[in-house]
């Protein structure tokens, strides 16, 4: 029997460590193939896989209806970019205002600067949601929408720390595939442990009746909280890979836009499926771009079409009020593209292609 | 300079900033009582009132500028529609939702909001269009040492009117009753022959009645107006709304005018903090839930 | 003294206001361990209002709660689910969305002792826990009769097997306390038998001692050993069944005798 369980093991791992290694050598195939334009896609998707699982850990698994996530994502951006940039870049960015020590003569790595910005927007995540999850639904959202508010004016108004509403320029481009995608891949991970533990199944308690999970001996603020600060991680070290991936960021970029995008991406997967998450964040990162078409002046056979500017957004929002009206539950629910769907498929394939009996 | 003189400088000042901290309070307190009406009765933050507030100021621009018609119609006009298309919204994106989870219909209500808002942009191009003004509005009228047009004083008047009239149909009318029932409870209202359907109707109706009658007055104060404008004072009147007592009229109107009101005086009296203006309503937000969560004049 | 603390549940003159509405006033309630105890009384009695003070819902206005001596009162829902007091509720609250297993899991949460780390990095005392709780679980819902239906949604169920999950969900947090609040409400009476059967079996299995809200007459007068009656808030009677349904105030309480006499 334990010869058997550890058999088991191996295999497992086996197959996990050649999966991972396709996966990587997949990722080197398109980061020297590929143009350019195609890779920021895909890094683009990546951040915003891992962003939107923290969006959906938050206001999916956990029911607690967050608005903050673009405050989340700025106080992270900020904080690698303002680790990772050089002090002579830095020296130039801030010429109106000079940046605070010890921030103007620190440079970091880009691993211990994205740590840093996980640690920063948890503690800020922490802070703002402590106070906050008391309330309900409706209050809840507006009061996280204030804190997103608040903490993009403050950073509009420190201009010795973010340089105000000029923003920050020349951030180092060290995002790539591998690390836009290593985080996709971490936090999916994440995701899966943690929602099929028993932490998981008392976020969900909590989702589908907290008065319930309460009397079964679950402690609403740990849980709650607990589901607000990784949220908020997540969303820090997305939004500091989306500073080095566009080398450019400020206060006006993270806006409520923002907090509406990826709040579509969740809810147009399904609130509460990690696949949906997936899924949706990459369709509708790739849908974004092939969509500026229709906002930029175009010639098509010939005939000039004027772009429509916002109409991206227009497309968007229909899209959203067609799935929460009509799929109001997303894409894929709460279900998942797990083994167990493989496992059908490949079972189904045999019988009717192979005819063999299964 | 003697000393009478700068007292001189410094009470017109301040007089001026009453006056405008009176006139934005008033329009917020216009604007709140829309969200604390469809709040009370639905137990929804209608994101999109902020929207419906736009669109009613391009209702009246376009009246003028396209369709020629004297401002009095094309003012009258823009309510008219603009209470109308309060009504669809409230058909089309809450009604279906009703008996969905509360997430459902907040996700759909800041889905519409952002469609308006988008659309706008989309239809009446981004660049912030002029406003137009009657001469009406803009007869000087001398306050003692302040110089002020006819329109800082339609305002407030307006406001008050209009809450008296709006006070007259909550308390003295069957629909009044209606909404008030079934504020209460819908199916308790039902039993006792409301039609529930009707009262939610006519109050976003007279909620969007009053966003646009706000955004008419806010076009003629502020000239300029552009797709985007109903977002900021749209969430601050929520706030406005909250802080006041969500649910109760008069608390909206309080809250409202407070907010205005201390807007002005913190961009007068502390220009450092000026940036920080539009935080304002957010920083009253959170002291108001965490010391007071039922706002000022409790909920109804 | 020592005496009182030998009892599993105490309340001690509960008070609760509401404004200027008392709920519930002077209540006071013994129960030694193991006994099965009743809480009768007309709807709006004030029933639920008991519950929800002794489960921590509600701060009593005056008033303690004890449990094996132990004040608790005031204390938060969690913590005195982690005391050792379970509940179920009037209105079945199960976790719609997750299955019956699912739910049955989340009662044994708050005994784990493994920490969220070692949850996400699957370390060995955490598997242990997780195999240990799945094992118990499925022998719970054994208990209850709803293995098969282990993993279908709990809002598939129908209505006598949901009150059955609440039960089973209630006691994997390995009560001492168990309240039932009206357990047998909408079931019919083949139903209402099996259910009575599975208290006893379930008080005498897991030690528990039971307290016990109901309107079906049946129930409280077949298997609780005393009760007590509210009516308008306040204890209008309390014994043993037999000395209950000839008590007058309790039937002119219930609008004539008739209910009570008859079953």
């Amino acid at each position: 029997m334990t010869g058997n369980r550890s058999n088991n093991f191996v295999r497992k791992a086996g197959i996990a460590l050649a999966l991972l290694i396709a996966f990587y050598l997949c990722l080197f195939w398109v980061q020297t193939g590929w143009d350019v334009y195609k890779v920021r896609i895909l890094n683009l998707s990546a951040i915003y896989i891992g962003i939107t699982l923290g969006l959906n850990l938050c206001n999916g698994f956990a029911g607690q209806f967050s608005l903050g996530i673009a405050g989340f994502m700025a106080v992270g951006a900020y904080t690698t970019a303002l680790l990772t940039m050089s002090p002579q870049t830095k020296a130039a960015v801030f010429f109106i205002d000079p940046l605070i020590w010890p921030l103007n003569s620190i440079q970091w790595g880009f691993l211990p600067a994205l740590l840093m910005a996980g640690l920063v927007s948890g503690l800020v995540g922490f802070a703002v949601g402590a106070p906050a999850i008391r309330f309900r639904d409706d209050y809840l959202g507006i009061t996280t929408l204030g804190f997103a508010e608040i903490i993009r004016v403050v950073f509009t108004n420190t201009r010795t720390i973010t340089n105000g509403a000029l923003g920050l320029k020349g951030i180092p481009p060290h995002t790539d595939l591998y690390w836009s995608w290593t985080f996709a891949l971490v936090c999916v991970l994440l995701m899966v442990r943690l929602t099929n533990s028993s932490y998981g199944r008392a976020l969900k308690a909590i989702r589908d009746d907290e008065v319930a999970a309460e009397a079964m001996g679950v402690n609403l603020f740990y849980h709650k909280c607990l589901a607000f600060v990784i949220s908020a991680m997540m969303a820090g070290v997305g939004g500091g890979l989306l500073g080095n991936l566009i080398t450019t960021i400020d206060p006006n970029m993270f806006r409520f836009p923002l907090t509406f995008t990826v709040l579509m991406m969740a809810v147009l997967g399904g609130l509460g499926s990690i696949t949906g998450s997936v899924i949706a964040a990459t369709l509708v990162t790739v849908a974004m771009e092939v969509l500026r078409v229709l906002e930029e002046p175009r010639v098509i056979l010939g005939i000039f079409l004027p772009g429509i500017p916002g109409m991206r957004m227009v497309v968007f929002s229909i899209a959203l009020m067609v799935v929460i009206l009509f799929y109001p539950k997303g894409f894929m629910g709460d279900r998942e593209l797990g083994l167990d769907s493989f496992r059908n498929l490949a079972a189904r394939f045999r019988r009717t292609f192979l005819r063999k009996q299964v | 300079m003697s000393d009478g003189r700068l007292e001189t400088v410094t009470l017109e000042i301040l007089l001026q900033n009453v006056a405008n901290g009176i006139t934005l309070g008033s329009l917020y307190a216009l604007l709140a009582i829309g969200y604390t009406m469809v709040y009370g009765i639905l137990r929804l933050i209608n994101f999109a009132h902020g929207e419906i507030f736009m669109i009613s100021t391009y209702f009246a621009f376009y009246g003028i500028a396209i369709f020629a018609l004297p401002w009095q119609l094309s003012f009258i006009l823009a309510i008219v529609l603009t209470a109308m298309l309060g009504v669809v919204i409230e058909r089309a994106a809450y009604r279906p939702l009703r008996d969905a989870p509360r997430i459902s219909a907040l996700i759909s209500a800041i889905g519409v909001s952002f469609l308006m808002a988008n659309l706008g942009l989309v239809i009446f191009g981004g660049r912030p269009k002029t406003f137009y003004r009657p001469q009406l509005f803009q007869i000087p009228i001398q306050l003692g040492r302040i110089r002020v047009v006819a329109l800082f004083f339609i305002i407030p008047v307006l406001t008050v009117i209009l809450l008296a009239i709006l006070n007259y149909i909550i308390y003295k009318t069957k629909i009044g009753l209606a909404m008030r029932a079934a504020q209460w409870d819908f199916d308790v209202a039902r039993l006792m022959g409301v039609d529930v359907d009707r009262a939610i109707s006519v109050t976003f109706a007279i909620g969007s009645a009053l966003a646009s009658i706000g955004g008419i007055m806010w076009g003629l104060r502020f000239v300029e107006i552009n797709p985007n404008m109903g977002l900021f004072p749209g969430v601050k009147c929520f706030i406005a709304a909250v802080f006041g007592g969500i649910g109760n009229t008069t608390g909206a109107v309080l809250g409202g005018f407070l907010l205005g009101f201390g807007e002005i005086m913190l961009v007068a009296f502390l220009p450092g903090l000026a940036g920080y203006r539009d935080a304002f309503a957010f920083v009253l937000l959170i002291l108001m839930l965490l010391v007071r969560p039922t706002g000022l004049l409790g909920e109804k | 003294m020592s005496k009182i603390n030998d009892l599993a549940l105490v309340c001690e003159n509960i008070r609760m206001q509401f404004g200027g509405l008392a709920a519930v006033s002077n209540f006071d309630l013994l129960i030694p361990e193991g006994a099965l105890y009743g809480l009768i009384g007309p709807n709006g009695a004030g029933k639920t209002t008991v519950f929800n003070v002794i489960s921590g819902v509600l701060n009593p206005t005056e008033g303690r709660v004890r449990l094996f001596g132990t004040d608790v009162t005031g204390l938060s829902p969690d913590e005195i689910a982690r005391r050792g007091i379970a509940r179920t509720f009037q209105n079945i609250r199960l976790f719609r969305n997750l299955t019956v297993l699912e739910n049955v899991l989340v009662g044994h949460h708050l005994r784990r002792e493994a920490t969220l780390g070692e949850a996400l990095l699957a370390f060995p005392r955490y598997r242990r826990e997780e195999s240990d709780m799945l094992r118990t679980s499925q022998e719970l819902l054994e208990d209850v009769g709803l293995e098969d239906v282990a993993h279908y949604r709990a809002s598939a169920l129908p209505y006598g097997q949901q009150r059955r999950l609440e039960i089973a969900r209630a006691l994997a947090t390995k009560p001492r306390v168990l309240l039932l609040d009206e357990p047998a409400a909408g079931m019919n009476p083949a139903e209402t038998e099996q259910l009575m059967q599975l208290i006893l079996d379930v008080r005498d299995r897991f030690n528990l001692t039971i307290l016990l809200i109901e309107h079906e007459m049946k129930v409280v007068m077949n298997i609780c050993e005393r009760m007590t009656v509210l009516d308008h808030g306040q204890i209008i009677a309390e014994g043993t069944p037999s000395e209950i349904q000839s008590d007058e105030k309790v039937i002119k309480a219930y609008l004539g005798g008739g209910v009570i006499a008859r079953h």
